[in-house]
């Protein structure tokens, strides 16, 4: 099997099957090979946090996480940055001097680490990375299932975001995405009738202060179009070959294989056939050593943890054509399960 | 975790006691055949319906509700904000709960980070709206969380220490940042071979180094929560069943 340099790696699976320790291993194991890495965490839950260390104020920021940390080279590195959406939302501010309009109150509220735009503002943070051309890998470490399937649907979002519905409603209220007032022509005059409608309900339900605050709240968001439709080039990208390594994550541990096969089933559209399954937390080696004896319980324990990892692999081997092993780690430090997962990494045949 | 598998059971589990319960996996992908499979009895709710119900009650019009969610307007808003379809579902499920005071609902959440964007979707969208009719409704909402006994959370970890790390982690964001809704949680370790052990009456000298290794690092957290055991076969729908038997101490 060979696990080719890819300008982006995707760690993808359901929760607790081990999709963040498995990225950091990879990020470590590129680093050992002297590559230049960047390794993010989309996944609000920022477990990356709990295993690199990384102090909850420091999100968005991007952190240079040096191998002695795992007592292994000091001279080599890899960088690290938990997701912000607000850190990206600034980022845009700064560079399209919108400070001001950043500052709405709704703006900042859905900003928060848990306002919900977490996916969105990703891909926008990753395309931004990625165009600074500084890394041989990005590493994604994605939220745990359906959330992953929305951070892979964020670009039609922002493309159905940013397409003619508001617009129509900035042109009747005569506002203008380059800046100052807009005259309103004869067209505008026609779809506005349909606007106002619905901006009146809209006022009846939520109240005309809520309404005009919205309004400029997406017509800031509008100003910052380009740097989102740019975002739409990663997604394009992804379905590449030559661009990106997709590992699917699944646990023996537990019986994810229904819904290992739902995620391959609904990333589909979106990633290339070239992808990875990792069979996380494997027990075969320790179990074949294992003599049980006469102990009824143990006879039975033994027999269907090994029905457990076989069902596993059988599903593997039928569905995908590139499978991962990895096997389960016994140690109290997360930083000893990233090393010996990484170590893992780097003797999968090549 | 095993977190849709313990919402199974405990659902199965208050059913048994002759509860009104119903199951409800909060727009996640529901697991139809396992859920057929042992009768749970649920309660589903589409989003875009449940926003078009609301807005058609504000606005007294099930017609004029239909023709806004079908507008490109608020199609692309409720995809750009998924936390607005987080509160609507969620006001939806209390709804249900205030008109039915016998119900109760087993919530499936969302994992660990999301379940935050879930419990703070109120609160925040209230600092949005700041007042009116929607507001009101929030209000009601956070009245209802914070009510005595209507609202109890259970934080599902494995027996290790990264984890139970994350595990208390939200538990600590759950209890202090979410002060409004005052939830009540606990800690519920589940898969533990430690406490399949000490059920089977299993001698710890008698196990092989890798599963006295495992034992040996879920003692200390089998000590302080309550624990679920391993289980030692594949079938699903037995598995939960045999969980909904050892639900008692979550009550």
């Amino acid at each position: 099997m060979i696990l080719p340099d890819k300008k982006v790696e995707l760690f993808c699976g359901t929760g607790g099957v081990g999709k963040t320790t498995i990225a950091t291993a990879r990020a470590l194991a590129l680093a050992l090979q002297g590559k230049k890495v960047l390794l993010i965490t989309i996944d609000p839950a920022k477990r990356l946090k709990q295993i690199l260390k990384i102090e909850d104020n420091d999100d968005g920021k991007i952190f240079k996480i040096g191998l002695d940390l795992f007592g292994l080279d000091k001279d080599k590195n890899f960088d690290a940055m938990l997701m912000s959406p607000r850190a990206t939302l600034q980022r845009m501010a700064v560079e399209k001097e919108l400070h001001a309009e950043f500052e709405s109150t709704i703006i900042k509220t859905l900003s928060r680490p848990y306002g919900g735009m977490n996916e969105i503002m990703s891909i926008i943070e990753v395309q931004v990375q990625l165009e600074k051309n500084i890394y041989d890998t990005i590493i994604l470490d994605t939220p745990p299932g359906k959330h992953f399937i929305d951070f892979l649907e964020s670009s039609e979002k922002i493309k159905n975001f940013f397409d003619k519905s508001f617009l129509e409603i900035f042109d009747y209220l005569g506002k203008s995405i380059s800046g100052g007032g807009k005259t309103r022509n004869f067209i505008t005059m026609i779809v506005s009738t349909g606007v106002k409608k619905l901006l009146s309900y809209l006022e009846a339900v939520t109240g005309a202060d809520f309404v005009r605050e919205f309004i400029d709240a997406v017509l800031a968001l509008y100003k910052c179009r380009d740097s989102f439709l740019k975002a739409l080039q990663f997604q394009q990208d992804l379905k590449k070959e030559s661009y990106s390594n997709w590992f699917l994550v699944t646990s023996v541990e537990q019986q994810k294989m229904s819904e290992a096969q739902n995620l391959k089933t609904q990333a589909a559209h979106f990633m290339h056939k070239d992808h990875f399954l990792v069979m996380n937390k494997c027990l075969g080696t320790f179990l074949n050593e294992w003599e049980p004896g006469n102990n009824d319980v143990l006879v039975h324990l033994k027999r269907s943890m090994t029905k457990r990892e076989q069902d596993l692999q059988d599903f593997a081997s039928k569905n995908f054509s590139n499978v991962l092993k990895f096997h389960e780690i016994n140690h109290p430090s997360p930083l000893e399960h990233v090393k010996a997962l990484a170590q893992m990494f780097l003797v999968q045949p090549q | 975790m095993g977190k849709t598998t313990l919402a199974m059971a405990f659902t199965k589990y208050l059913q048994k006691k002759g509860v009104n319960v119903k199951y409800n996996c909060f727009h996640q992908n529901p697991e139809k055949e396992l859920q057929a499979a042992i009768a749970l009895p649920t309660i589903e709710i589409d989003i875009d319906k449940s926003a078009e119900i609301y807005i058609g009650r504000k606005l007294n019009s099930t017609t004029v509700a239909s023709w806004i969610m079908k507008t490109h307007f608020f199609k692309s808003l409720f995809q750009m904000i998924p936390g607005l379809g987080h509160m609507i579902l969620f006001g939806h499920l209390i709804d249900e709960l205030e008109k039915d005071p016998s119900l109760v609902v087993v919530l499936d959440s969302p994992a660990s980070g999301h379940a935050l964007t879930m419990f703070e979707s109120t609160s925040n969208f209230k600092t949005i709206f700041k007042s009116g009719l929607v507001v009101k409704d929030i209000d009601r909402m956070q009245n209802f969380l914070s009510g005595e006994n209507n609202l109890k959370t259970h934080v599902v970890t494995l027996a290790t220490e990264l984890s139970l790390s994350e595990a208390l982690d939200l538990k600590n964001e759950l209890d202090n940042n979410l002060p409004d809704t005052q939830a009540h949680t606990d800690l519920l370790v589940n898969d533990s071979f430690k406490k399949f052990f000490e059920l089977k009456k299993v001698d710890e000298k008698e196990l092989p180094p890798f599963l006295a290794q495992k034992i040996e690092l879920e003692k200390n957290i089998v000590a302080q929560y309550y624990t679920l055991p391993h289980i030692d076969h594949d079938d699903m729908p037995k598995i939960v069943m045999d969980l909904s038997a050892m639900m008692e101490g979550l009550v």
